[in-house]
Formats: C-alpha cells, sequence, structure tokens
C-alpha cells in the first residue's frame, strides 16, 4: 500500500495546465449574425464606391426607382440596423438598392457593354 | 441557484481540464468541452443543485462522451501537454500523459477524479454513475498498472 501512496504522492505534484480563458459570451452571441454585418459592410462600400466612381447617365437615373431612397440606406449603420432588426428584410433591401444604383449592365451604349462584347 | 461561473472556473477549470484530456485525449477538444460547460453556466442554462464540482464533472463528462460519439477516431492523448510537471519539464508531463493513456478508460477516468479532481470514491462515482466500491477498485487497478508503466 505504502508504494500505491508514494504514487499517488508524485502524481499529486503534477498540475493541470490552467485552461485557456472562457470565450468572452458576447463574441459568442455576435458569431451567429456576424455575417449579416460582413455582408452589409461590403454592399454599403461597393455601393459608395459606384456612387462616387461609377458611371452615371441621365438615362440610368430614369430607370425604375423602387420605394426606398438609397441615399438613406447607404450607410453602414443603416444597413446594419436593418441586418440586426429586420434580417429577413435585408435581402429585399440590397436588391432594391442594386436595381437603383448599380449600372445597368444591359444599357445600349453603355462601358459594360462594350466590355461584354470585347470578351 | 445562482453560482459565479468565472469563480467556478476558477477554482475547479484545471481539474476539469484535466478530466476532460483524460476522457477525450485531445486538449483541444477537451478545452472546447470545457468552454462550452461553463458557457451553459454564464448564460444560466445549468441548473446546479448541490456541490458545483460534482455537476461540473457530470456535465464536462456527459459533453465529452457526446463528443466521442460524434467523432470517428481517438486522438492521441501525448499530442499536447495538460499537466505540468514540477520540475517544468515537457518531457515528463508527455511522458505520464502515455503512461495515462494506456490504461483502460474508466480506470484512467477515476484516477484523474481522484488525483486532479480530489474527489473521494463516492464523488467520482456519482459523477461516472458506479458504486463507491466499483469506482474504488478501478483507483487501484488504474494506479497498479501506471506504477508499472511509469517509472
Amino acid at each position: 500500500m505504502g508504494e500505491l501512496e508514494d504514487l499517488e504522492k508524485r502524481l499529486r505534484e503534477f498540475r493541470p495546465r490552467r485552461p485557456a480563458a472562457i470565450p468572452d459570451e458576447r463574441l459568442q452571441l455576435l458569431r451567429g449574425p456576424i455575417w449579416v454585418v460582413v455582408a452589409a459592410a461590403m454592399a454599403a462600400a461597393m455601393l459608395i464606391a459606384v456612387r462616387l466612381h461609377g458611371p452615371s447617365t441621365s438615362s440610368q437615373r430614369e430607370l425604375a426607382v423602387p420605394p426606398v431612397n438609397p441615399v438613406n440606406l447607404v450607410t453602414l449603420g443603416a444597413l446594419t440596423t436593418i441586418a440586426a432588426e429586420h434580417p429577413d428584410e435585408l435581402d429585399t433591401v440590397l436588391t432594391q438598392l442594386s436595381r437603383t444604383t448599380l449600372p445597368d449592365v444591359a444599357q445600349p451604349g453603355g462601358v459594360l457593354r462594350g466590355l461584354a462584347k470585347e470578351f | 441557484m445562482k453560482h459565479d461561473a468565472r469563480g467556478l472556473y476558477e477554482t475547479h477549470g484545471r481539474a476539469l481540464l484535466a478530466y476532460a484530456c483524460a476522457l477525450l485525449r485531445d486538449a483541444s477538444a477537451a478545452e472546447d468541452v470545457l468552454h462550452q460547460v461553463f458557457l451553459n453556466v454564464l448564460r444560466g442554462k445549468a441548473s446546479i443543485d448541490g456541490e458545483p464540482a460534482a455537476y461540473l464533472f457530470r456535465a464536462v463528462r456527459n459533453r465529452a462522451l457526446n463528443h466521442i460519439r460524434g467523432q470517428s477516431r481517438e486522438a492521441d492523448l501525448t499530442d499536447a501537454a495538460w499537466l505540468e510537471s514540477p520540475d517544468g519539464s515537457q518531457e515528463t508531463s508527455l511522458a505520464l500523459q502515455s503512461a495515462l493513456g494506456t490504461l483502460p478508460p474508466e480506470q484512467r477516468e477515476v484516477v484523474v477524479l481522484r488525483i486532479w479532481g480530489q474527489l473521494t470514491f463516492e464523488e467520482a462515482a456519482a459523477v461516472i454513475g458506479v458504486s463507491p466500491n466499483t469506482a474504488a477498485s478501478r483507483y487501484r487497478y488504474g494506479l497498479a498498472k501506471l506504477r508499472e508503466i511509469w517509472k
């Protein structure tokens, strides 16, 4: 029995290592909808880039305008709010925004149409 | 009953991690299991009746066994050090872990619960779901085998 007690004593000299800290609960909760935030940020960046550098012709402005004012929505904050509070509507809003602000690839004489012909 | 999860983690984290490592033989998976258990406690999803340590060891065991059922291959107990040797040598730690790895799982878990979890045979038996006599017997067989392997 003495040998086993010696062994117990030797084993107890070893100490289990300290585990890593518990992950921050808020980060865990954010991990789920994080893709929504990322998607909203990417969409916002794309839309801003298009508005700053993209083609802007009068014919484009005459395209059908959906019942959403893009000026009010093309901000990261606005899109994030929609993503967080009404995630089901995010896709619809982004679709409306893209129709309003992205160039029409089928527009006659447009740069994109010209490029498409080259390739 | 509300418990201070972070206080419990500080007090029992090391022993629980050792127990999870002994069950899973994978330090990374063991840490994941431990975190899942404590996130549940933090979120108030765990109902801890009685002694928190007993609940926590049981919870770690249940999650670890679920994890084992979901994986196809048993990991190598020696892949990462989860014990710290008194002389700070990783080689010594890995040698002990390797020796522990040769024990049958049912003996290994009682040894870890007794030595590093500091549970009594009654408490260890309650965690595992066997009688105290069975737990004591497994412990003695486990230690005897360990003594032969680990010099």
